[in-house]
């Protein structure tokens, strides 16, 4: 399930980086691209709704293209027929402006994701190789076989590079969206957020992947024993950034430098200009044969005939090559088998399967995260009777039957630690046990008290009902 | 030692600039938000260094060559952060592990101790140190890597092989530790049992107390015991082994010799030793002495030259009467070889000519 898991965020993550990242930037720069005064939209509903569809798509294309194993070529054939079906849908829509903005954007989402998801599905192979070794077998496996693990180690010191271009990018695109006063409503403002939180993710991913790879080569696999609280560590550090820095931050600079100051404050008084028309001269053209750059003379029609035959052969074979290039893949035996066999259909059964796999184990109940572990606190409690018992220099008896009544309350405090009740060493025993609020604990408290203090031993009764009140507490 | 990415740094400068500079909260904020996650995180992997610590549950170790052993250590966690993932290896070198248990990789959650066992052993005799403990871990993000090293000493010594080798004590001098069938060693001083008197009792040996009281004559009957103090000397003169079978020879010489010396602590007896080797160790009988001497033969090594004296005839003299003297040179390590080759099941000091007795073979 956690692999599930794994795939599906990390999926998520293309998308929501490359989405987030185009929409922002198309966003915030709306209110430049669009020319109000000619009423021309480049930017608008139909492209936002275009790009997160786009994004979408994208996603599970790149997965089907990874799964199919399908060549790098094949990316501009896709983008190609792509666009040329959201350039139709834009036709039927009416959007005449829209593809202006949408071509580049497009390609660029395109690429954006091809370039992230390719990181991901190296370390999908990389550990579906390593799926069956463990140990000394898997060092000895890598010692032979290391190509998969150079070239995931390769890529995500790119894709650190990459991200962080992102990053600036983000960045760039903040700055001279508000020096130009561009778009910023809590929509694009959550959209940014969505972005760093996303990088930092990747980021995060990549160093898991690293760690994946260095651990394989000394033979350790799963190396995370707890995925979901290493996730929810890593959700907190970003909200606790992300609150400090809200409450920090404001439009007043602790450096100020006049130039930037200036220029904002031009920037608010400044009004709108009046677009004028200008009327320009015609221009005088003396000699309009040797403007065009014509020379009079006698055509040769031999050479005229060999340059056109040269043109239009050149022309022929290229539009040939690019239709072979483009329309070759849906003759090829591939394409017939993948639609034949029906594996789309299959495809997008397992990914509805893997996204409910996702959200099952993001929400259901961890049984692992109450499990008791060896403390420092209960080792210290020992010691501390330990202490006791010397200064105090009880009879043979009595130091073994507190040795044993120890042993019992260190599961306890185990226990507690395990459950946020944190035990410190200026508490009495049954000041500890007073934090559980419990019945039995407060029976075992008094119970091993008496015993401390007590030169009697406990009655069998006595110490068989401290037991079960321990016992009770660790089992409910 | 946290090493960081130099990206890290980089981000920091630019958010740092820009947050320095920019008039805009949005553009504050995102810098402020990087600086914060930086920082948490650096704090994160900051605690998480100062509060991992090792501890091993003994400082000295010793073990026989060739046998296993068990290393322990516990790794604590002083800290209420957890160690996502924690890397653990503890050196250990010139060591056979068995199943990589000196390394591994877990998981140290919040105050929580983790005791690592393994198995080891090695081919050598000689001084081993195990450690330090080397552990790798970063913060949550993996932005800070902690890659530190935790004095965590343990001292092991390797003590010569255990060989097939039987060395039955020759009495002595009566009155000691080993018991014996012979009522020539008897001792006066610890009396076993009484028995009814027979004719021919000596009437110093009868119990008159126990006789008066049950009305009837009885004889005490006393313990035969003898001792035997043990003197052992080795000869690890190179000249005197062959060259090409020196280093195996010599190695076999200081096994025989550790074989003795563990038997005079099986019976309790003084143990003595010299060799013809490195520094020259003397050391004469002494009670409890074995656990020294075996030390010893764990990092003794030969010495140049030949051996130009008979050491039987130079230390008779200076030993207690009654000294077991064993003598282990290349000859008897020949010797030994022969019995081995043929198989022989009773392979022992005596026959292999290894003990002597007041200067002569036993």
């Amino acid at each position: 399930m956690e692999g599930t898991f794994n795939r599906i965020l990390e999926r998520f993550l293309v998308f929501s980086i490359a989405v987030s990242l185009i929409l922002t930037a198309t966003g915030v720069f709306s209110t430049v691209i669009n020319k109000a005064e000619f009423e021309v939209e480049y930017v608008n509903i139909f492209t936002y709704i275009i790009f997160l569809v786009s994004g979408l798509i994208f996603t599970l294309v790149l997965q089907i293209f990874a799964l199919e194993k399908i060549k790098s070529s094949m990316h501009i054939v896709f983008i190609f027929f792509y666009i040329v079906i959201v350039l139709i849908i834009a036709a039927v829509f009416g959007q005449g402006y829209t593809p202006y903005a949408l071509i580049p954007f497009l390609i660029i989402e395109y690429f954006i994701e091809a370039g992230i998801n390719d990181m991901f599905i190296l370390h999908d192979r990389f550990l579906y190789e390593c799926e069956n070794l463990e140990g000394k077998d898997l060092e000895t496996y890598l010692f032979h076989n290391n190509l998969s693990a150079i070239d995931l180690t390769e890529k995500t010191k790119g894709q650190q590079a990459v991200l962080f271009g992102l990053c600036v990018s983000m960045f760039i695109i903040i700055v001279f969206g508000k020096l130009s006063e561009g778009l910023f409503n809590p929509i694009i403002i959550a959209l940014i957020l969505i972005f760093y939180l996303s990088v930092l993710l990747c980021y995060f991913m990549l160093g898991l992947f690293r760690n994946d790879i260095f651990y394989a080569f000394l033979g350790f696999k799963n190396i995370v024993k707890d995925r979901k609280r290493l996730f929810r560590s890593v959700f907190l550090i970003f909200l606790i950034s992300v609150g400090a820095a809200a409450v920090i931050s404001s439009d007043n600079p602790l450096i100020k430098i006049h130039y930037v100051e200036d220029y904002r404050d031009n920037q608010k008084q400044k009004q709108q200009p009046h677009y004028e028309e200008k009327v320009f001269a015609e221009p005088i053209i003396e000699n309009p044969n040797e403007f065009l750059g014509l020379q009079e003379g006698k055509p040769n029609w031999i050479i005229e005939f060999i340059y056109s035959l040269i043109k239009y052969a050149a022309i022929v074979s290229l539009a040939g090559g690019l239709i072979y290039f483009f329309v070759r893949p849906f003759f090829t035996n591939h394409w017939r088998i993948y639609w034949s066999e029906g594996r789309l259909i299959k495809f997008l059964h397992d990914v509805w399967e893997d996204i409910k796999l996702f959200f099952h184990f993001m929400f259901s109940k961890d049984s692992k995260t109450n499990e008791e572990y060896s403390t420092v606190q209960s080792k210290k409690f020992h010691e501390s009777m330990m202490d006791f018992l010397k200064k105090t220099k009880r009879t043979k008896e009595k130091e073994a039957e507190i040795d044993r009544l120890t042993k019992h309350f260190m599961k306890l405090i185990d226990w507690g630690e395990s459950h946020k009740i944190k035990y410190r060493p200026n508490l009495a025993p049954a000041e500890y046990t007073a934090l559980f609020k419990n019945e039995n604990a407060e029976t075992a408290g008094s119970l091993f008290e008496k015993a401390l203090y007590d030169k009697n031993v406990l009655n069998a009764e006595e110490e068989k009902s401290f037991i079960t009140a321990i016992q009770n507490i660790i089992r409910n | 030692m946290i090493k960081v990415s130099p990206l890290v740094y980089i981000s920091t400068a630019l958010c740092l600039t820009f947050f320095l500079v920019s008039p805009y909260r949005l553009v504050q904020f995102i810098c402020l938000g990087i600086l914060f996650v930086f920082l948490i995180s650096f704090l994160y992997a900051k605690v998480l260094s100062r509060s991992i610590k090792a501890e091993r549950n003994t400082e000295k170790l010793k073990l026989a060559c060739k046998e296993h052993s068990e290393i322990s250590f516990t790794i604590k966690n002083y800290s209420p952060l957890t160690a996502q993932i924690l890397y653990f290896f503890d050196d250990i070198p010139y060591f056979q592990v068995f199943d990589d248990g000196n390394k591994g990789v877990t998981r140290l959650r919040p105050h929580e101790i983790q005791k690592i066992n393994y198995e080891v052993t090695s081919r050598d005799r000689g001084l081993f140190h195990a450690g330090p403990v080397r552990f790798r871990t970063s913060d949550p993000l993996g932005l800070f890597l902690i890659d530190m090293q935790v004095p965590c000493p343990l001292e092991i010594t390797v003590r010569p092989a255990r060989i097939k080798l039987i060395t039955e004590a020759v009495p002595g001098f009566p009155q000691g530790s080993i018991k014996i069938n012979n009522p020539c060693y008897e001792d006066i001083t610890m009396r076993r049992s009484i028995r009814e008197y027979m004719n021919g009792d000596e009437q110093k040996r009868i119990n008159w107390r126990a006789s008066a009281k049950f009305n009837n004559l009885f004889t005490n009957q006393y313990e035969d015991s003898f001792d035997a103090p043990f003197f052992v000397f080795l000869n690890l003169a190179e000249e005197d082994y062959e060259l090409h079978t020196r280093q195996y020879h010599m190695e076999k010489a200081i096994e025989i010799a550790a074989n003795i010396v563990e038997k005079s602590r099986v019976l309790r007896q003084r143990c003595g030793f010299a060799a013809f080797a490195e520094g020259f160790p003397y050391l004469p009988p002494h009670q409890n002495q074995s656990d020294n001497i075996l030390d010893i033969l764990s990092v003794i090594k030969s010495a140049h030259g030949k051996i130009n004296y008979d050491p039987v005839k130079r230390f008779q003299h200076q030993l207690p009467h009654g000294t077991l003297l064993f003598v282990v040179g290349p000859d008897e390590v020949e010797a030994y070889y022969l019995k081995v080759e043929a198989n022989k099941e009773d392979i022992n000091t005596q026959n292999v000519g290894i003990m002597r007795k007041y200067g002569r073979n036993v």
